[in-house]
């Protein structure tokens, strides 16, 4: 049906309702999203049969399939292969998907509220707050080192530089885009030059441990992080990508936003607040990954414009995508050691970000 | 729908912008807001379209008090605003752009249905635009991005319509051509504007600031005298009414001399 993007309008114009400049156009779309679903499927089941002990595809699906049904364990399975599956690599490939997942939309919803195509989840200081709290516990022995202890104090860390960058970024109760930036770029220094400082004291065994959890890493994870981390992300996902149509209207503008009856300021306030909350939690369980928040979505913008209808949803599932793989990619270069995520995203990230310099740069964006 | 400005002041940091300035529009009505750069227009606007908070006076749509009796979105439903908008860095397309228009008519996730998309289609074609649905806005000339905002304003299907310079940097032809088409859509509709000409041939009252208050008000031949000209504007002009088309013409001779710009 080739006429059913057409609308006959009332001066008797033909309007086509589907034309559009982007990649991804009218039709295309629900195609696109449809494989992005099946893309999301197969990358989970590759990362858990990916690893020191290779499992092949059909024992992987034998063993989701026995855990999510309920029944102990396939007949046929060992259950040290059950337990690597399950206890072990599934956690992790979630993980993996839900911090991509958060820090795509996370970094979408912090570009369009600041409307800056530079914007990232970190600017507010989150990471380098959760940094201190992380390093903290490794490095000084603040309380016993557990994985959790760590996840909690990155996490206070993280709330408490947040709490920081809004009380000085606010004048008078109103929260002004560019103050709390600076606030934020301010308060980061601060906080690198102490966990640098902790650095400084910590011996070679538990700075390798501050390495890693400053690169970010999904190794280790367990379901208990999992539930935790996961509930918080669905919840604060599930808000934000509610918001798709007032974000439109605030990254067309200040004025548009008013004009289409958007409360600007609280709005704005609400979106920081809960974009942030959403960053430290899950950087508080998998360390700074860095560029995922900035890179995902242009990338989604340049697939399917940039309308938020489209680009958050999108942007769930492509960035879920991109750290599994990334996380795969981290098991297998320097195999058997595990490399850091943030050294990934990184080679991937620079260059992409010195290409979108470029491409604004053409276009007259202003950069 | 009327709007009512009684009394409104406007402060900026404790800066005063806007002083006791009462004004009235009918319904259907174009008023046009005049004044020299930075006398307060925008300002004043800002105001009325609830984007800046004053600090005395009331603004009522309708008799609805827009900052005690309405929400933002329930004063978006109402009125539609064309501002002066920066080039944006993102790539919305035209059609995207108008339909955010619909964003005060709908609940969080609710998609654009049948009745949208026909709105959108018909403010499309009124402005003519309709052919270049698909283009990307930012890559418009200027003519054509205001008449996208203005189909975006048609589309939030308001009977208010708030203009700040719509013809700003534009050609002459889209000058008329975007001031044709806001005369013909019958909204009460009040607009900044530069050029006293246009004031003069559009509007059907007119209301001349300067530094935050309203000087003198009326119709176009009540405001716009030579002596009124040169005492806001510090310019000479000869005044007149044209055979052809019945409208004030005005002639700029030169810089006023006891000017104190």
């Amino acid at each position: 049906m080739p006429s059913a993007s057409l609308i006959r309008a009332e001066t008797g114009a033909l309007v086509d309702m589907d034309a559009s400049p982007h990649l991804i156009k009218g039709r295309w779309y629900g195609v696109f999203l449809v494989s992005l679903f099946i893309t999301v499927l197969l990358s989970i089941i590759f990362s858990v049969s990916i690893g020191a002990v290779p499992i092949p595809i059909h024992e992987v699906w034998a063993v989701i399939v026995s855990n999510i049904t309920g029944r102990t364990s396939a007949p046929e399975i060992a259950l040290t292969t059950n337990q690597i599956i399950w206890d072990f690599r599934m956690p992790r490939t979630l993980l993996s998907l839900i911090v991509g997942a958060s820090l795509a939309i996370a970094g979408v919803v912090m570009q369009a509220v600041v409307r800056n195509p530079l914007a990232d989840p970190y600017i507010l200081g989150t990471v380098s707050g959760a940094s201190v709290g992380a390093v903290a516990v490794i490095a000084l022995g603040f309380m016993a080192a557990t994985p959790s202890a760590v996840t909690i104090s990155a996490f206070v860390g993280a709330m408490g530089s947040l709490l920081l960058v809004f009380v000085l970024g606010q004048r008078r109760s109103t929260f002004s885009p560019g103050r709390l930036i600076l606030a934020g770029v301010a308060i980061s220094y601060l906080l690198s030059a102490i966990t640098s400082y902790i650095q400084l004291q910590a011996n070679p065994n538990e700075l390798r441990a501050v390495l890693y959890w400053l690169l970010g890493s999904v190794a280790g994870a367990e379901w208990s992080d999992l539930a935790v981390a996961g509930t918080v992300v669905i919840v604060l996902t599930g808000l934000l990508v509610l918001q798709a149509r007032p974000l439109n209207a605030l990254l067309m503008g200040e004025e548009s936003a008013y004009a289409l009856g958007v409360d600007v300021n609280r709005f704005r306030l609400l979106m920081l607040g809960a974009a942030s909350l959403l960053t430290a939690s899950v950087v508080a369980v998998s360390g700074g990954v860095g560029f995922v928040g900035l890179m995902i979505p242009h990338v989604v913008r340049m697939l399917v414009g940039p309308d938020h209808r489209r680009v958050m949803l999108v942007s769930v599932l492509v960035g879920g995508i991109f750290l599994i793989w990334v996380d795969i990619l981290a098991r297998i270069v320097i195999r058997p050691a595990e490399m850091p995520l943030g050294i990934i995203t990184g080679v991937i990230g620079a260059p992409f970000f010195i290409y979108i310099m470029h491409r604004n740069e053409r276009s007259g964006g202003g950069l | 729908m009327r709007i009512q400005v009684s009394d409104v002041s406007v402060a900026i940091e404790d800066t005063r912008i806007v002083s006791d300035v009462t004004l009235r529009v009918e319904d259907g009505e174009m008023v046009g807001l005049l004044g020299p750069n930075g006398c307060g227009k925008s300002t004043l606007l800002r105001a009325i379209y609830r984007a800046l908070k004053p600090a005395g006076g009331t603004v009522l749509i309708d008799e609805r008090n827009i900052w005690r009796d309405l929400s933002a979105r329930e004063s978006a439903q109402r009125t539609a605003v064309v501002a002066q908008e920066r080039s944006a860095d993102f790539d919305f397309s035209v059609l995207e752009v108008v339909a955010t228009g619909r964003t005060p008519h709908k609940k969080m996730f609710e998609r654009d249905n049948a009745t949208d998309r026909q709105i959108i289609a018909d403010a499309l074609a009124r402005v003519g635009m309709h052919d270049k649905a698909g283009r990307i806005f930012a890559s418009l000339s200027g003519g054509e991005k205001q008449r996208v905002l203005v189909a975006r304003a048609l589309v939030q299907q308001t009977r208010v319509l708030i203009l700040d310079e719509p013809t700003n940097h534009l050609d002459v032809r889209y000058q008329i051509e975007i001031l044709d088409l806001v005369r013909s859509l019958g909204l009460t509709t009040i607009t900044a504007l530069h050029d006293l000409n246009h004031a003069a041939a559009y509007c059907d009252q007119l209301y001349l600031m300067e530094s935050g208050s309203i000087v003198t008000s009326g119709s176009p031949e009540e405001v716009l005298t030579p002596q009124q000209i040169e005492a806001t504007y510090g310019v000479c002009a000869e005044v007149e009414v044209r055979q052809s088309t019945g409208h004030l013409h005005i002639v700029f001779t030169g810089v006023a001399k006891s000017s104190h710009i």
